[in-house]
């Protein structure tokens, strides 16, 4: 199996990850990274707008304006194919991690 | 701090339309809440240099279109002008069978229009600012030459009586059969008074949008609150 190993990849797996969990706009789904590692994915933040806009020209994921706060936010949501892509990136994700542990550990 | 990060990236943005709102609305949310918990300088270093960042979100083919608008524009107009020299031919040709001078008033009328289209198309094509400032006297012209030819003033007057005098003559009859020459005369020269003044005065207008309009190129100040 060739892994996806590239940072593309990972930040498209993070990001479709935080989705799963429930929709959010852009610095939530910031915050929400940065929050769950810990501190460790302090994400650059100019590079994840363009990541969601091309997931979402791509079919993962829909989003739509919210004015719940006085401020207007675009809210993205993961579509059914998002969650099919994740699972496959999961699946990569985990054969790596396998892959590395194999070689490092011994 | 946060205006000038959002200047610098509007000015980077190769995104045309809905998308590009979309993107400056967005990312301007972003800075104001990101500065709202962090302060502005930190909100403004996270985001990273507004270049990269505009540069992140890829132009699609109709933003590269979009871009090019200009200068699809210019070569539509020069297309025009060489599509209009067969007519101007033609009416000169008539014009010497009948032993009449009026086509030559008449193309020394339309010379000065022709001349700025072409120098302002070749310069819009060469990106030289002259093209998009020649655009606007060239629409005026325009407007005044289709103003002059619709209402028959001289020169133009002059040349289509001559033109009718020659189809009712027996030149250029074309597509005359089953109609009186008179009537064919005077329908020919309605039918290129009228469209080809209303032909340029859209293509002058959409000239003048196409060149002189917004593009990343002259980037302008973002409306901010």
């Amino acid at each position: 199996m060739k892994l996806s190993t590239d940072a593309r990849g990972q930040l498209d797996l993070l990001l479709l990850s935080a989705l799963a969990q429930r929709p959010a706009h852009g610095y939530r789904v910031i915050e929400q990274l940065r929050e769950s590692s810990g501190g460790a994915f302090d994400l650059p933040e100019g590079t994840v707008y363009p990541a969601l806009h091309r997931m979402e020209r791509a079919g993962l994921l829909e989003s739509s304006w919210s004015e719940e706060s006085a401020r207007r936010r675009r809210v993205y949501a993961i579509t059914d194919r998002g969650r099919g892509a994740l699972e496959g990136k999961r699946r990569e994700w985990s054969a790596f991690m396998g892959a590395m542990q194999a070689v490092v550990a011994r | 701090m946060t205006e000038r990060w959002l200047e610098r990236f509007a000015a980077a943005l190769r995104v045309h339309g809905r998308r590009r709102r979309r993107i400056l609305e967005e990312l301007e949310a972003h800075l104001r809440e990101s500065s709202a918990a962090h302060g502005e300088r930190a909100a403004v270093e996270r985001m990273g240099a507004p270049e990269a960042v505009a540069a992140s979100f890829t132009p699609r083919p109709a933003d590269r279109l979009f871009e090019q608008r200009d200068r699809a524009a210019a070569c539509v107009l020069l297309a025009a002008m060489a599509a209009s020299i067969p007519l101007a031919l033609d009416l000169a040709r008539l014009g010497r069978d009948a032993g009449s001078w009026a086509w030559l008033g008449f193309l020394a009328f339309l010379a000065p229009t022709a001349v700025v289209a072409a120098v302002s198309a070749v310069a819009v094509l060469r990106r030289r600012p002259l093209g998009a400032r020649l655009a606007r006297p060239l629409a005026v012209m325009v407007a005044v030459t289709a103003a002059v030819v619709v209402l028959g003033l001289p020169p133009a007057g002059g040349e289509f009586a001559q033109y009718r005098a020659s189809v009712r003559a027996g030149h250029d009859t074309g597509g005359c059969s089953g109609r009186s020459l008179a009537a064919c005369a005077d329908d020919h020269a309605a039918e290129i008074r009228l469209n080809y003044s209303g032909g340029a005065l859209l293509l002058a207008g959409a000239y003048l949008w196409a060149v002189t309009g917004w593009t990343p190129r002259r980037p302008r100040r973002l409306q901010t609150a």
